[in-house]
């Protein structure tokens, strides 16, 4: 690795004396670069280039047809404009609340969440408030998506509408990822909580028991749901077997609920490990001594725990929405027509029915600029340690 | 400069820290040389250029005649001990006293026989299949130092070695350290803060203080006549006074606290000028007695007693307002007890008396007493 | 930390006892979809619904006499292999000094290297199609092309493997290997590899697990010849088709599993080593 000490430096006395020679087991700058070399390059070549050219392919300058001509005859763009970009995103969003019902522009939209989410990450810094304020924020971004399974289709708490196909679309996704990640979270905090405080030495053997799943193939355990719940399934057949039911349940299987409930099973295992992590970090003697003061067990997790712990909740939320927003396989398995969601249409400019593949660099740009939105404020957040909630 | 190993007005900084400042050292071929001070003083660092780890900013590193300043580590003939062993963890204590010489290609039986030596050497017959992490603290520190041995250096460099033992074992660990260097005549750099331990092993020492070297002497020496404040207040307990020069006699200055008071202090200083002296607290007498111009004596009230088992501290306050310590041997000659309250007259020589440099604040020097002569007597004169 | 004598200060007995049905419940639903998949497989059935229609093993026969499922688990495997390969590498290098030296851009480098987790698949999938077809110098070989990709995607599961550990040994382990006069190629050798050979091989294990079951980049990506999980999912929106692909799901889920707890037990081993036991 290092190549230190296989050319001895002759004796040179002071005139040798740069500024990056202060170490004489560091190894040179030579090395230094040389080892990241390979891990610069494959990087640029094959994350930075894409990317650019995804860029180049959402703003005209490049396109699919090979000449001018027959673009303009597949009606793509020539020459450089943000007109793909203005067919995506300046639509007007219709906000449902129950009983209300107004239409906003989707840049006011956008404004809101921006807002909320900075106040989340930074509002822990104000003395006394700040926990309350990061709580409310975070409460106002999550529950507009958050969703219930009501037969085939979904109920919201507030729902974004819109007339533009794809923004209505992106919303739907965003609803379910964020259901399945809330709900995902909610079931591996109880099952951390057990496996970090309740079970003995074995505990990181259980831990490797819950984790394993995941590791097999993805693909299958989605299927093996179809098995579960099909018309001919584990339940609706059970379900027929003992008379409760004549009919197959049809909205068990290619509808959102699907989707939702596969995603969450996929990812469950996954975050009980950040979430077991975080409650490894707190001393149980903190906890001692909170409740040696008089605390209840309540009130010690809630002061103590809690605050430990938010880190790990929040990177495991993002574990499970930031693949899930931009699924593409488990709808096409299991969604059928009403779970579709924003990686299918996405996907489908490229390999699929509509090929555009102009529009989907759009879209692919869109959603990555999201994403990445959503990992740079909330490593912030990560960083200073939870917000101070 | 000629030595073994010689430092010329090496400087390191770190960035816009300066850590070792122009520091000059010449240790002798065959000597136990310690480098003592405080936390963050800069041992390691100085210690670290010697083995190569680090470069330094300005100057030169002469090792058996060869200037060696940019040589890296793997080149330079000397050996480090590290402050935690760094014994390597997958290796066993046979593989890991054995690594230098495989590295440098040593014929079989030469690798064979020099680790069975070193390995006797450091007394751990019976352990060269174990793992370190099956070794006690002191039996790792002899594989680190089994380890350095084997490769016979001109040199070997010791980063506080003891520092992780406890007491006792720490006390063994330093016969054995010094019966070793005697037994093989490595020259040893040796770095600590722990005064006493240097005072007992080296032949001399340099006390550092924020990256320079304060006085390179041998124990004696420093213990007895420290050069300047901090070395007084760093080696052991001492009382630093301020004594404004009112009379010369003898070569003595003399300076007159009250009738029949004085403090005196070997030094040809003309009258008027302000010098400052340290004296150990042993060797200060409690009791009274006709001494002439060359001892110094003032007379106090015991202030507080400390019962130290071997002896006695005795805190005294002077009639000037200022107190010092006084440390009194607690064998049969002491009959008396003193007592808190007690109104006693303190007396030493001359020649315990020592003139250091600097005469800047006192509060800085960090002796446990300090005598400041008052200010209503002849005014405070600053430099 | 929590050294479990009780757990009085965490939950009460009562809260515990929920905790331990809960727990329970997870786990039975947690391995359901994977047991019912190996029931189904010995299903003698044509479709994989209850209910089922006696037990036989003539799909495992079936299964391993199809050409094209043995050419897409091997294109599988070498795709998987080489990326599991390079990306380790790639890590291994790149970790190194990330964790050692003072790196300018360090921050800038870090970031760039975690990017493509969070960067969803279809997007980096799509971005490569595009690089691939429309790019300078168009790479047509298409497992050649997965194989790129999941690289990509791996150096980050691995630098995560590699990097802490790397950074969790003692400098002067490799200080005192230097001071006894190894070069930097054999302090790495003696020293710094046998150290972290158990994350090395955890990292390949990860990088190999997931090339070989990613299938979003590699629908985009493959040409004619598909990796396993691209044609396992064409299979399956197939439920004809689904009967001959469940005993091979079945022995691959079979061998994750051993991969899991194998890569486990290599890095206990690998601290237990240390410990001389
Ligand atoms: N690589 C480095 N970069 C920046 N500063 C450093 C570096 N190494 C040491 N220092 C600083 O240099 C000073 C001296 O450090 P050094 O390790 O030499 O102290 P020391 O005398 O050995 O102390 P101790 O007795 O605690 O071991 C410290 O203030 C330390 O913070
Ligand atoms: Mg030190």
């Amino acid at each position: 690795m290092a190549t230190i000490a296989e050319t001895p430096t002759p004796p040179a006395p002071k005139r040798r004396r740069s500024r990056r020679e202060t170490r004489n087991d560091g190894g040179s700058a030579v090395s230094t670069y040389g080892l990241l070399a390979p891990m610069l390059i494959v990087l640029g070549i094959l994350f930075l280039a894409p990317l650019y050219y995804i860029f180049l392919f959402s703003v005209g300058l490049k396109r699919f047809s090979p000449t001018d001509a027959l673009a303009s005859l597949n009606g793509e763009l020539n020459a450089f404009s943000t007109e793909l970009w203005t067919k995506l995103i300046s639509v007007d969003v219709t906000v449902l609340i129950p009983g209300l019902n107004f239409d906003v522009p989707v840049l006011v939209v956008g404004i809101v969440f921006v807002v909320l989410l900075i106040t989340a990450v930074t509002a822990g810094r104000i003395p006394e408030y700040g926990s309350w304020i990061v709580g409310v924020a975070f409460v106002l971004l999550l529950a507009p998506f958050l969703t219930f399974p009501a037969g085939n289709n979904l109920l919201r708490l507030v729902e974004f509408s819109s007339e533009g196909q794809y923004m209505r679309l992106f919303f739907k996704s965003v609803s379910m990822a964020m259901t399945s990640s809330v709900v995902a979270v909610l079931i591996a905090i109880p099952v951390a909580y057990f496996l970090a405080f309740c079970v003995g030495k074995s505990k990181y053997t259980w831990l490797l028991i819950v984790i394993a799943p995941f590791l097999t193939s993805y693909l299958l355990r989605v299927f093996a749901w179809k098995v579960i719940l099909g018309d001919q399934g584990l339940i609706n057949s059970g379900l027929t077997t003992i008379g409760l039911i004549d009919e197959p349940l049809t909205f068990l299987i290619y509808s959102q609920f699907t989707v939702i409930i596969v995603l969450t099973y996929a990812w469950v295992p996954f975050i009980c490990l950040p979430i077991f992590l975080s409650f490894e970090t707190i001393d149980r003697r903190l906890l001692e001594a909170a409740m040696d003061l008089g605390a209840t067990r309540m009130q010690a997790f809630r002061k103590i725990s809690l605050p430990i712990i938010a880190p790990g909740i929040v990177a495991a939320f993002l574990f499970v929405f930031i693949p899930s927003i931009g699924e593409y396989i488990t709808p096409t398995l299991v969604g059928g027509t009403q779970g579709t969601m924003y990686g299918q249409s996405l996907a489908n400019q490229f390999v699929g029915g509509a090929f555009n593949w102009q529009f989907g660099s759009v879209m692919s740009l869109f959603l990555l600029g999201i994403v990445l939105l959503l990992t740079f404020t909330t490593s912030r957040f990560l960083r200073a340690g939870g917000g101070g909630l | 400069m000629d030595g073994h190993i010689v430092l010329e007005g090496v400087t390191k900084a770190f960035g816009e820290n300066v850590v070792v400042n122009n520091v000059d050292l010449s240790i002798g071929e065959g000597e136990f040389f310690s480098m003592l001070g405080p936390s963050g003083c800069g041992k390691t660092t100085t210690l670290r250029m010697i083995a190569g780890f680090e470069v330094p900013t300005e100057g030169t590193i002469i090792l058996t005649g060869t200037d060696v300043t940019h040589v890296p580590p793997a080149k330079r003939n000397v050996n480090m001990v590290f402050q935690a062993y760094a014994l390597f963890p997958h290796m066993t204590v046979q593989e890991n006293v054995e690594f230098g010489l495989r590295i440098k290609r040593v014929k079989r039986d030469e690798v064979r026989a020099r680790t069975a030596e070193a390995i006797e050497s450091v007394q751990l017959e019976g352990f060269e299949a174990r793992k370190p992490a099956q070794l006690s603290g002191g039996q790792q520190q002899r594989v680190a130092l089994a380890r350095a041995l084997v490769n016979r250096p001109a040199a070997l460099l010791l980063d506080e070695p003891l520092g992780a033992l406890d007491m006792k074992l720490r006390k063994e660990m330093q016969h054995e350290l010094k019966a070793i260097q005697v037994r093989t005549g490595t020259t040893f750099v040796y770095v600590t803060h722990d005064q006493e331990e240097a005072l007992t092993m080296s032949d001399r020492i340099a006390v550092i203080n924020d990256g320079i070297v304060e006085q390179c002497a041998g124990p004696r020496e420093i213990y007895e006549h420290p050069s300047t404040a901090f070395v007084a207040g760093f080696i052991g307990t001492s009382n630093i006074v301020n004594l404004r020069v009112d009379r010369s006699v003898d070569g003595n200055a003399v300076m007159d606290v009250s009738e029949g008071n004085r403090i005196v202090a070997k030094s040809d200083t003309k009258a008027g000028e302000t010098l400052r002296v340290t004296v150990r607290p042993e060797k200060i007498h409690l009791s009274a007695g006709g001494l002439g111009d060359d001892a110094s004596m003032v007379g106090g009230r015991i202030s507080d007693v400390v019962y130290l088992g071997s002896m006695t501290q005795i805190m005294v306050d002077l009639a000037t307002g200022d107190s010092l310590t006084v440390h009194r041997l607690n064998d049969e000659a002491t009959t008396t007890e003193a007592k808190v309250g007690d109104t006693v007259t303190l007396h030493w020589a001359a020649a315990n008396s020592f003139v250091i440099k600097g005469v800047s604040t006192i509060a800085e020097s960090g002796g446990d007493s300090a005598l400041d002569a008052p200010d209503n007597h002849n005014g405070r004169q600053e430099t | 930390m929590a050294r479990d004598s009780s757990t009085f200060v965490v939950i009460s007995p009562w809260g515990k006892r929920l905790l331990a049905a809960f727990f329970v419940i997870f786990l039975v639903v947690l391995y359901l979809p994977t047991v019912l998949l190996i029931i189904f497989s010995f299903n003698n059935g044509t479709v994989a619904a209850f209910p089922l229609e006696g037990l036989t093993t003539k799909y495992y026969g079936l299964a391993f006499q199809s050409e094209e499922i043995r050419k897409a688990l091997s294109a599988s495997f070498w795709v998987g292999l080489g990326a599991a390969f390079f990306a380790t590498l790639i890590a291994l290098m790149a970790s190194y000094p990330l964790a050692r030296r003072n790196v300018r851009g360090k921050a800038l480098i870090s970031a760039l290297m975690l990017v493509p987790l969070v960067v969803p698949t279809v997007v980096l999938g799509v971005a490569l199609l595009i690089l691939f077809q429309r790019g300078p110098g168009q790479i047509g070989l298409g497992l050649m092309r997965i194989m790129l990709a999941h690289i990509v995607i791996a150096i980050p599961f691995a630098v995560l493997i590699l990097l802490p550990r790397i950074a969790s040994i003692d400098r002067r382990l490799e200080e005192a290997a230097y001071d006894l006069g190894a070069s930097g190629l054999q302090t790495f050798r003696f020293v710094m590899l046998p150290l972290i050979v158990p994350s090395i091989v955890s990292a390949f294990l990860i990088s190999f697990v997931f090339s070989i079951d990613e299938v979003v980049i590699a629908s985009f990506l493959s040409s004619e010849q598909v990796t396993y999980p691209v044609y396992l999912y064409s299979g399956l929106k197939f439920p004809e088709k689904t009967q001959t692909l469940i005993p091979v799901a079945t022995i691959m889920i079979v061998i994750s599993f051993a991969l899991a707890f194998g890569a486990e037990a290599i890095r206990r081993y690998g601290d237990r080593r240390l410990v001389g036991k």
